[in-house]
């Protein structure tokens, strides 16, 4: 297992939780020790919209109050966070990434917030992100693109852009961010962290912002996939006030095993081949790595991957078209030409062709069971086929551009989030041109402690949750 | 859909398209037809809230 880091601002959630829980460091030393990195890393990878410090500074101090009163309430407690900025908070500023709410104040707290204010975690800031959550590339018009801290000239991914760049350049512990096509996973992986996009229906989605309701899933970015799940294990739960919220059993943190025998991984062959050999090296050691833990690679196909693909594509451009349709009459002028451009097909869309593609689903949901979740713990597979693009390369002027780049980034994900799995991102290593590679774990539904159980034995052993963009790498070209 | 039906449709949904616009919305969806006639069907019964309760189904193995 790897050393703890000397910086507290470097050490993992959990880790930070055990030094708060010991005394070790207060809630305000280490804040301060994310405090101490932003004005470097914040100029580097856009990641805020808007930083708040001082009451960043105020919760913490009042965690240290209660701490050394009655001890940590949760291993949240006096956590530094930071969130995308979709999740409303009564009274605050939530942009959405869109220059139409720029100053738009919500009258109501999400409950995801509510529970970790609950839990006692620090709340920094909001994050950038994608204007409505509408792009996998991590670019806004309107706040200026979110930048990788592996290099600046590439793209984090999106829409949940800013959480990955925090949390990837240690500006905080972790991060939640939103799931519709693969919002998490992209930038989670383009900036070589940890992310966690869990079941359909596991998270409420109370005051916080929609972007397609039959896909939208809230979950946490992180350093480890320990991380994600204590994130995860606050958030998590039914909600009256989001009757969509099923009533699953409690997710509770698993404690990491010491092997992998007689787990079954399956393996997504034919995404693994489509990979770029750019990437393959680092995917094929995952796989040997979780070989040598003890676990069964077993080769298995999703069935029906390009339908999965196109009905998860039918859904996303209705759904978000129907929730924009007012705004977008009220203010074209306000949404980014491509995103808007893009909006417009949804309003088209036959009804026929939405109900289909909402109807087919609990059949290939059920396909799927049979066909991988019947015989294997989890499915492994790609989340990109290509290495992290260069923001100018990813960007989009046309309707044309819009499917030419962000199709393919989302190609391994979309699948997933139209099936309603729970998914878990994981580094595994690097590209020759030192820009992060990782994969993919997918679970049946509520399925998400076995997900983090692998994932957190991998990471102990695999170790690439230590590696750390340093200053130069902020500062290279690319 | 043609052209022509998409112009009016987001028309009446007071969204004005520039030129062009209806011409490549029409041929996506276009497209988009062969490509869900390939798709599984759903079943005769099913119905649109069926994936809800057959993810909930698995909350209680």
């Amino acid at each position: 297992m790897s050393e703890p880091a000397t910086d507290p601002a470097l050490w993992t959630l959990a880790e930070a939780s055990a030094a708060i829980a010991a005394r070790k460091i207060s809630a305000v030393e280490l804040l301060d020790a994310c405090l101490e990195r932003i004005p470097v890393w914040q100029s580097a990878t856009n990641a805020f919209i808007d930083l708040r410090a001082a009451e960043a500074r105020h919760q913490a101090a009042r965690a240290d109050l209660d701490i050394a009163r009655s001890g940590p309430r949760s291993p949240l407690h006096g956590i530094p966070l930071a969130h995308k900025d979709m999740f409303y908070r009564a009274g605050e500023i939530s942009t959405c990434g869109s220059a139409i709410r720029r100053e738009w104040r919500a009258d109501a707290t999400a409950t995801v917030l509510a529970r970790l204010d609950e839990a006692g975690a620090v709340d920094l800031g909001t994050l950038n992100m994608a204007e409505w959550a509408g792009g996998a590339t991590g670019h806004n018009i309107w706040f200026g693109d979110a930048c990788n801290p592996w290099g600046p000239l590439r793209a984090t991914g999106g829409s949940s852009s800013g959480p990955g760049a925090a949390v990837a350049s240690r500006m905080v512990f972790a991060a939640l961010g939103s799931d519709t096509g693969g919002s998490i996973r992209l930038p989670s992986t383009m900036c070589g962290v940890t992310g966690l996009k869990p079941t359909w229906g596991g998270v409420s989605r109370h005051a916080a912002m929609p972007r397609a309701w039959t896909l939208d899933c809230i979950g946490p970015l992180a350093r480890t996939a320990r991380d994600c799940a204590l994130v995860h294990a606050a958030i998590a739960g039914p909600d009256s006030n989001d009757p969509t919220t099923a009533n699953a059993p409690a997710f509770t943190p698993p404690q990491a095993p010491t092997h992998l025998r007689g787990v079954v991984i399956g393996v997504e062959t034919a995404l693994l081949d489509s990979v770029s050999p750019a990437i393959r090296r680092p995917l094929d050691g995952a796989l040997k790595l979780l070989k040598s833990l003890g676990a069964e690679l077993r080769e298995v196909a999703l069935p029906s991957m390009q339908a999965l693909l196109d009905l998860g594509g039918v859904i996303s451009s209705t759904e978000a078209a129907a929730i924009h349709l007012e705004q977008m009459r009220a203010h074209p002028d306000g949404y980014a030409t491509d995103l808007f451009t893009r909006m417009q097909s949804g309003l088209a869309m036959p009804a026929m062709h939405y109900l289909h593609a909402v109807r087919a689903r609990a059949g290939l949901l059920a396909e799927t069971r049979d066909a991988v979740f019947a015989q294997c713990d989890t499915l492994f597979a790609p989340v990109i086929a290509q290495p992290v693009p260069t923001r100018d390369e990813s960007r989009t002027h046309t309707a044309g551009d819009v499917g030419r780049i962000h199709g393919p980034l989302v190609r391994m994900t979309r699948p997933f989030s139209y099936l309603g799995l729970p998914v878990l991102t994981l580094p595994c290593g690097f590209d020759a041109a030192g820009m992060p590679v990782g994969f993919q774990l997918a679970g049946d539904t509520f399925r998400e402690e076995n997900l983090v159980r692998i994932g957190m034995l991998y990471e102990e052993t695999a170790g690439w949750h230590r590696k750390v963009p340093g200053v130069t790498d902020a500062q290279a070209q690319g | 859909m043609n052209e022509d039906a998409v112009r009016t449709l987001l028309q009446q949904l007071g969204i004005t398209l520039p030129p062009g616009r209806a011409a490549a919305i029409a041929a996506e969806i276009a497209a988009l037809g062969p490509k869900l006639a390939t798709t599984p069907r759903p079943a005769f019964e099913d119905e649109p809230v069926t994936f809800q309760v057959h993810a909930s189904r698995a909350t209680t193995p």
